[in-house]
């Protein structure tokens, strides 16, 4: 049921949605149960985006093919 | 040839006369050089010191504070200007020196000319167009950095988004930021990262630097490959005050690289903030339902309650088995109210039972028919009577009859 094909936003903006639909009160309380699970699953997921691990800091390289190539990016200090 | 010797010259008087000399010269009073600076020190009495050189020679030259505090730019070692002021001698030293009234750097005339007509011809063409500027993302997954791979600009804006959006993946396409070959590489550097389907938003720019060292950033090609791209670009060059071309097509400018990378990251830590806060808000709006909910169905079964019938019925039972009760109470209580009558009365018929007054010691008279004599008049003499006593029964004749009281009780 939970599709997560979506960006953060997209993910926040329908969490908002739902706690919007929560505080009026014209939903039954079998949509309340649904939304209320949608939104656990919409914050979960969310959670895990922020909790990602560590980006990648990559420096494009060109061998002599005219190849691109990535490799770590040492900052000098 | 005569020699005017009179009496040697002091020192401080030669230098003197020098000075005057000078002062009276039409050119060296009022003159233009141009050159290139170095050994720049701008000494803490606000006065600055350096020498103006070419190919060929050096002078050296001096700017006082009342005089520099009017720059709109910072000298330094390697600027070719062009220097308005006078020649004087330094008596002290023996040193002519020219002294700087105005720096204005060299070449700019023509750089600047060029710049400003670059700029209005693209400004016609909508290149720097506000309403089709791209929106920048909010949270780019990857950001596409062309800039020199050596810089300080690229440290700070891997610093940066390090420490506000530390999940953020970072591209560097490494370019030459200055110099002829700057321009190609950094059109270059943005037609690959905009080829790339990761690449969020680009970010392009240096360090400060003269007009001559941002130059590339005026190019016109690279105006024209940062309007032709499809991902949004943030133009990150020089410090506050240096506006490029490349500012002016962007989609966004920043001052700075490090505010570049500022204004590219969400702060991590305010996301993590509000996230939970809608977390916190779902989990309470919900219980908050639930017990609305709960609330209601009380009530709702309250009322339930008070119309069910099975209730009813009960209720009825209940009230029948009162009334019955009652019924009850009232007979007994009646029943206790006549037995008690009952007990009175037999009482009252002990004390009209005329043996209760037999057994006293009273007697009871009767005639011969058996009724009871009760008064004087009931009799006449020699009659014969029946008197009645507690154990038996006289017969008894009237001897004499005494009219009127005598009973002394």
């Amino acid at each position: 049921m939970d599709n997560f094909d979506m960006s953060y936003e997209e993910a926040i903006k329908e969490l908002e949605d739902i706690l919007e639909a929560l505080e009026r009160e014209d939903i039954t309380l079998e949509d309340s149960l649904k939304k209320f699970k949608r939104g656990v699953a919409l914050y979960n997921y969310c959670n895990g985006i922020l909790k990602d691990i560590e980006g990648e800091v990559k420096i494009l390289l060109e061998d002599d093919e005219g190849n691109m190539t990535e490799e770590d990016f040492q900052m000098e200090v | 040839m005569i020699y005017l010797v009179t009496k040697p010259l002091k020192v401080s008087e030669i230098n003197q006369y020098i000075k005057k000399m000078f002062s009276r010269d039409l050119i060296l009073s009022n003159v233009k050089v141009e050159g290139e600076i170095s050994n720049f020190k701008h000494h803490y009495s606000g006065h600055m010191y350096f020498s103006l050189k070419d190919e060929k020679g050096k002078i050296k030259c001096v700017m006082f504070k009342s005089d520099n505090r009017f720059l709109e730019f910072q000298p330094e070692d390697g600027l070719k200007v062009v220097i308005t002021g006078y020649i004087s001698v330094y008596e002290k030293e023996g040193d002519y020196q020219l002294y700087a009234k105005k720096i204005e750097k060299s070449g700019l005339g023509n750089l600047y000319a060029a710049f400003e007509e670059l700029k209005e011809k693209l400004e016609k063409e909508g290149l720097f167009d506000s309403t089709i500027k791209k929106e920048i993302p909010s949270m780019p997954r990857k950001i596409g950095v062309v800039t020199s791979s050596t810089g300080a600009a690229i440290r700070d804006i891997i610093t940066v988004i390090k420490r506000r959006y530390p999940i953020g993946d970072i591209l560097i396409y490494p370019v030459l930021v200055q110099g002829d070959l700057a321009p190609k590489e950094i059109c270059e550097g943005l037609n690959y990262l905009n080829s790339r389907e990761d690449v969020d938003v680009i970010i392009t720019g240096r360090g400060g630097g003269s007009l001559e060292e941002l130059f590339a950033f005026n190019d016109e090609k690279v105006a024209r490959t940062i309007y032709s791209m499809d991902k949004p670009v943030i133009s990150a060059v020089g410090h506050e005050t240096d506006f490029t071309i490349a500012d002016f097509v962007a989609d966004l400018r920043a001052p700075t690289p490090s505010a570049a990378a500022e204004l590219v990251t969400p702060d991590l830590d305010k996301l993590i903030d509000d996230l939970k806060d809608k977390f916190d808000r779902l989990n309470r709006v919900y219980h908050y339902r639930l017990k609305d909910c709960s609330i209601k169905l009380k009530y709702i079964k309250r009322s339930l309650d008070y119309y069910n019938p099975i209730n009813q019925s009960r209720e009825k039972t209940q009230e029948l088995d009162n009334l019955f009760r009652n019924l009850i109470n009232l007979m007994e209580s009646k029943i206790d109210r006549n037995k008690d009558h009952i007990e009175n009365l037999k009482s009252k018929i002990n004390y009209l039972n005329p043996i209760y007054y037999l057994d006293k010691g009273y007697g009871l008279l009767l005639d011969k028919e058996g009724n009871k004599i009760t008064s004087i008049e009931d009799v006449k003499i020699y009659e014969n009577l029946d008197l009645i006593i507690k154990d038996g029964m006289l017969t008894v004749e009237v001897v004499k009859i005494n009219k009127g009281e005598f009973y002394h009780g």
